[in-house]
């Protein structure tokens, strides 16, 4: 890697975490909006309106930025970097939960953004692939759980890997009650609730303990960014921190919200709590693409450092100068 | 009783004390259970032992003796002291010579870790050195190539 003029997509890379928050500003406000205008008329539209347009093109949006973000950083790690395998992980990640949000929320929603939406057997090829499209979750979850544990073992070799608190033993336990319960009263259960077991929900229910695995190795890793400081390096591991974490609470959420278990405040909540948890997922390679962006073009000193701002992420290359 | 207790030894053999136990048991102050721990687990041992010889490096304040290389035994040194730190959030005052260095650290990976840094160099390495100590961890994040630029930077501005 040779440090020269300053590749054009990485410039536009140093300013995608910014771009991503005033992206999910802009997606409340229309939520809010939404919200506020079916709470008045009790018409269902006006939330399938925000669901089906503005949150199907987020989310696949997003999910598409996340894909590019992290091939171009496994690709500007050379064969033999330790951390190379865990960024190709999160490429295959990446491609999966691409798949799984055009395949779910874009080709499988009854919206005219969906072109099966027009065919004559289109509602039959909507729901095949809604139903294809949950298969990615599980697939999504499982090469994220090995990135992160390459990253783990990183931490860990190179000795800044923090150990977990007691907050941190709450908060697993909470999703481990849950994940337990969910496999006890629908694994387990001699009569399935959800209808008879076929292969696809064999792999969707590897979800949830999934999901105890990445939200341990999550903490692991914001811990040990904690213990660190928060540098920029740091900002990308908590990003995937704090998408696991909505991940979570959303899936949750879901759950709780099927047994009328929470009050409708926090039901209403957990349907939007996916979006930040697709803009973190978004956020984590761009953090890391800026790392390496200003490692091999400077900008990471004396007066450089304090003209990029690099306290606050608010700051200009040399190159605009 | 006896298979159900060898079962636990064996699975509680695979939990692994945190690096400050080790850097305990290293210097004669661990927790019995960390004592047992190693006697069960070779990996374990091996990260103790590494991290007393590192030690007893660091008392003798020498560099270059022994197979190791020199900068192997200035990075294992800063990580034992790196890891026996205890995780605050107190400021350290800066030795103004390393200041490029702690920001690039501080940049990149944050306060703390900076903080640390100068604190485990105790202010007697040279920039440069503490530069190529931190290389390792550089690349470990960011790649060879990365970590390579950004020494030459640095080497670069010292000029």
């Amino acid at each position: 890697m040779r440090a020269g003029p300053i590749p054009k997509a990485w410039i536009h890379a140093e300013s995608v975490p910014r771009w991503i928050l005033r992206g999910i500003l802009l997606l409340f406000l229309l939520a809010l909006t939404s919200f506020a205008a079916w709470w008045r008329t009790g018409d269902w539209r006006w939330m399938r309106a925000f669901f089906d347009y503005p949150g199907v093109l987020f989310f696949v949006g997003c999910s598409l930025l996340g894909l590019r973000l992290s091939y171009l950083c496994w690709r500007q790690f050379a064969p033999g970097d330790a951390i190379r395998p865990a960024w190709l992980l999160i490429v295959l990640f990446a491609s999966s939960q691409l798949a799984g949000g055009v395949l779910a929320h874009l080709l499988g929603s009854e919206s005219y953004l969906n072109p099966l939406y027009y065919l004559p057997s289109g509602p039959a090829l909507i729901r095949g692939a809604s139903s294809v499209g949950r298969l990615f979750s599980p697939i999504s979850m499982l090469f994220l759980a090995a990135g992160l544990f390459r990253v783990v073992r990183i931490c860990r070799k190179n000795g800044v890997l923090a150990g977990l608190k007691t907050f941190d033993f709450l908060l697993l336990g909470i999703v481990t009650v849950y994940t337990t319960h969910y496999l006890t009263a629908v694994v387990f259960s001699s009569q399935h609730p959800e209808g008879p077991v076929t292969a696809g929900k064999i792999v969707t229910w590897m979800s949830d303990p999934l999901l105890c695995v990445l939200l341990l190795q999550a903490i692991l890793i914001r811990r040990s960014a904690a213990n660190m400081g928060w540098g920029l390096i740091a900002r990308c591991w908590v990003a995937f921190t704090a998408a696991i974490f909505f991940t979570s609470v959303g899936d949750i959420g879901l759950w709780a919200s099927a047994r009328s278990a929470i009050p409708f405040g926090l039901q209403a909540a957990s349907w939007y709590v996916w979006y930040p948890a697709t803009a973190c997922f978004a956020a984590a390679p761009a953090y890391q693409l800026q790392a390496m962006l200003r490692a091999t073009h400077g900008a990471v000193y004396d007066e450089d450092l304090d003209t990029v701002g690099y306290q606050t992420g608010r700051g200009v290359w040399p190159s605009h100068r | 009783m006896g298979g159900l207790l060898k079962f636990l030894r064996i699975r509680t053999a695979r939990i692994h004390p945190p690096m400050e136990d080790l850097v305990g048991w290293a210097d004669g102050t661990a927790h019995p259970g960390t004592d047992r721990h190693l006697e069960r687990c070779a990996v374990c041992r091996a990260h103790a032992l590494r991290i007393r010889y590192a030690s007893q490096k660091a008392r003798d304040d020498e560099i270059g003796a022994g197979e190791l290389s020199a900068l192997t035994i200035a990075f294992e040194r800063l990580q034992t002291r790196m890891r026996a730190w205890p995780g605050t959030r107190q400021r350290h005052a800066r030795n103004p010579v390393h200041a490029r260095v702690t920001r690039t650290i501080e940049f990149y990976f944050g306060r703390v870790a900076a903080s640390r840094l100068v604190n485990a160099s105790g202010g007697k390495e040279p920039e440069r050195h503490l530069v190529l100590v931190m290389k390792p961890m550089f690349s470990a994040f960011l790649g060879a190539a990365a970590a390579d630029a950004l020494v030459k930077q640095i080497a670069g501005a010292e000029c």
